[in-house]
């Protein structure tokens, strides 16, 4: 079937310029967010056009991160400081369910609010499933891009398939460990982001180094070094807590990867590419990725039989996919990528 | 009968912070040991909640008589070196489990005491790291009675236990072989983490 991509890039353009002309002045925050939209669009001609899929949607990717995180940094102390994020909302999930129970029984409604976005956490789950890891989240693009700088591996590593489900153990940890203390244990430990930030624990100097160690320590092994030398994402793979919970509740969405039977000739070139670790020799003897799955595209890419889709329900919706995830990664980055490029541009003309 | 009540009802108030203290022992146990009959896994909890009662009962025993002159550094370093062993018992289940195997841990894994680990888990659990404890340990200092402090702990057991019933659900995950393999890596990390933050708690 022909590909309608110039309508189809225009109508992405159009949904996500929309909400700039309710700003009330159009400044420069209007233009940044509408340059911001037609990049989106640029790329959603460039993807419903072509045939290849992972390399444009990684550049879009790896932008988002690294605009979440001059955002971010430049952001103020008390947002900073803020653990809040899909990540958190997973990691501290016993806590906000206690919190919302708190905030029931003591009719304090506006701290429904974290919930209400869980929610919208949930729904975006539904409707993307795990390609939210690929597609849409704001720090993926950290790992997808540094596994992305070598042309080969340096070290090739077959996986030990007990060990595939170590960040479903870790999140369940998290989310108990993080009930027990009344803490967000993930953001005071483990995450790396951290490293670039403050942290919380303003206590004992000996945990704070700790803390600080273990920050730049994930940071540098799991973010920089790891997919580097590997050519995979290992911090998304094992550390990150929303990729374990949308590896279970991401089933939930429609949308599969499918492995052709017929056109399959099992030369295991979709195992030594995913960058997720989610397709083994066992999982491709079965013609199904693992539930890690999250829909990048590399291995449709590189398919030398074009054996592997996108579906649902059976039947191919590469299109419809890529129009889906186009849409929530425009809607999401809209609210960050335009305010970091201004800041970037009035940071590079000495304003 | 007021005693007992008023334990009750502070276990029944304070639990959300005792189940998060068992929480992290009992459920990766619970994942990995799950099987598909409810009584079973029932039978699991009650271990494990009568090695927490008979450790609620000798520390308030104990705690009883020692009154006002109850050395906090003592207690903590109990609590310190309790951490630890139970982090240990995390550590070999996980490990037991993960290599069956092997000769060493297929003759561990019938062994009697590897057979009651949930007892011991609760036992430890019991007298270590639950805020209610604490709580409920201020009061049992005031009342300075060996009956009137195991009568309280009796209903402050009762008022927690409740809470854990809901772990059952585990026994609906029994069928799902990952989720036993899930179950050991988690007793893994969380045996490493609390063995990490016992041998601080000793340290300082």
């Amino acid at each position: 079937m022909k590909r309608p991509s110039f309508i189809l890039s225009s109508f992405v353009f159009i949904i996500l310029v929309l909400p700039a002309f309710f700003l009330k002045e159009k400044t420069a925050l209007f233009l940044a967010k509408l340059v911001w939209s037609l990049v989106i669009a640029f790329f959603a001609y460039l993807l419903f056009k072509g045939s290849k899929i992972s390399k444009l949607r990684s550049i879009l990717f790896i932008i988002i991160a690294w605009a979440f995180l001059f955002q971010f940094k430049f952001a103020s102390p008390k947002t900073q400081g803020v653990p809040f994020c899909h990540i958190a909302i997973v990691s501290t999930f016993l806590n906000f369910l206690y919190n919302q129970y708190l905030a029931l029984t003591s009719g304090r409604w506006p701290v429904w609010g974290v919930l209400s976005l869980g929610f919208l956490w949930l729904v975006i789950t539904l409707i993307l499933g795990q390609a939210w890891c690929a597609w849409v989240c704001f720090y993926g693009g950290f790992d997808d891009g540094f596994c992305r700088l070598l042309k080969r591996p340096l070290f090739k590593i077959k996986l030990p398939t007990k060990l595939r489900d170590f960040p479903l153990a870790f999140t369940i940890f998290i989310v108990i460990i993080s009930f027990t203390a009344g803490l967000p244990v993930y953001c005071l430990w483990f995450c790396p982001l951290k490293a670039t930030t403050q942290f919380l624990e303003r206590g004992d100097i000996f945990i704070r180094h700790l803390q600080l160690f273990i920050f730049i320590f994930v940071a540098l092994f799991f973010v920089l070094i790891l997919p580097i030398v590997l050519k995979k994402r290992t911090f998304c793979s094992f550390l990150c807590p929303f990729g374990a919970f949308i590896s279970v509740f991401g089933q939930l969405n429609p949308f599969r990867l499918t492995i052709d039977k017929d056109k399959c000739i099992q030369c295991k070139t979709c195992i030594e590419r995913c960058p997720m670790f989610a397709i083994n020799e066992e999982s491709l003897a079965r013609y199904q990725p693992l539930n890690y799955c999250n829909r990048c595209g590399e291995c449709i890419d590189v398919c030398p039989t074009q054996a592997i889709k996108f579906t649902l329900a059976g039947r191919e919706v590469r299109t419809v996919f890529i129009f889906c995830c186009l849409l929530i990664l425009g809607a999401l980055s809209n609210l960050f990528v335009p305010q970091a490029f201004i800041k970037l541009i009035g940071m590079l003309s000495g304003g | 009968m007021l005693l007992c009540l008023e334990g009750f009802v502070l276990g029944l108030s304070t639990a959300g912070y005792c189940l998060g203290a068992c929480m992290p022992f009992l459920v990766p146990y619970l994942l990995a040991e799950a099987r598909p009959s409810a009584w079973a896994n029932l039978k699991y909890i009650l271990e494990f909640l009568f090695g927490r009662l008979l450790a609620y009962i000798i520390f308030a025993s104990v705690m009883s008589v020692l009154g006002k002159n109850f050395q906090g550094l003592v207690f903590a370093k109990v609590l310190a070196i309790a951490m630890i062993i139970s982090a240990f018992l995390m550590l070999a289940f996980a490990g037991v489990k993960n290599f069956p195997q092997l000769h060493f841990c297929a003759k561990i894994s019938k062994n009697r005491f590897f057979i009651r680990i949930p007892f011991f888990l609760g036992f430890l659990v019991g007298i270590n790291i639950c805020p209610p404890f604490m709580v409920g340990m201020i009061r049992l200092l005031e009342l300075a009675r060996v009956v009137k402090g195991l009568v309280y702990f009796l209903g402050f057991f009762l008022g927690t236990a409740l809470y854990t019933l809901p772990l059952l659900s585990v026994t609906w995950l029994a069928k799902i072989k990952r989720l036993q393999n899930i179950g050991v890596l988690a007793a893994f990390i969380t045996g490493g983490w609390f063995l990490i933050i016992g041998v601080f708690s000793l340290i300082k």
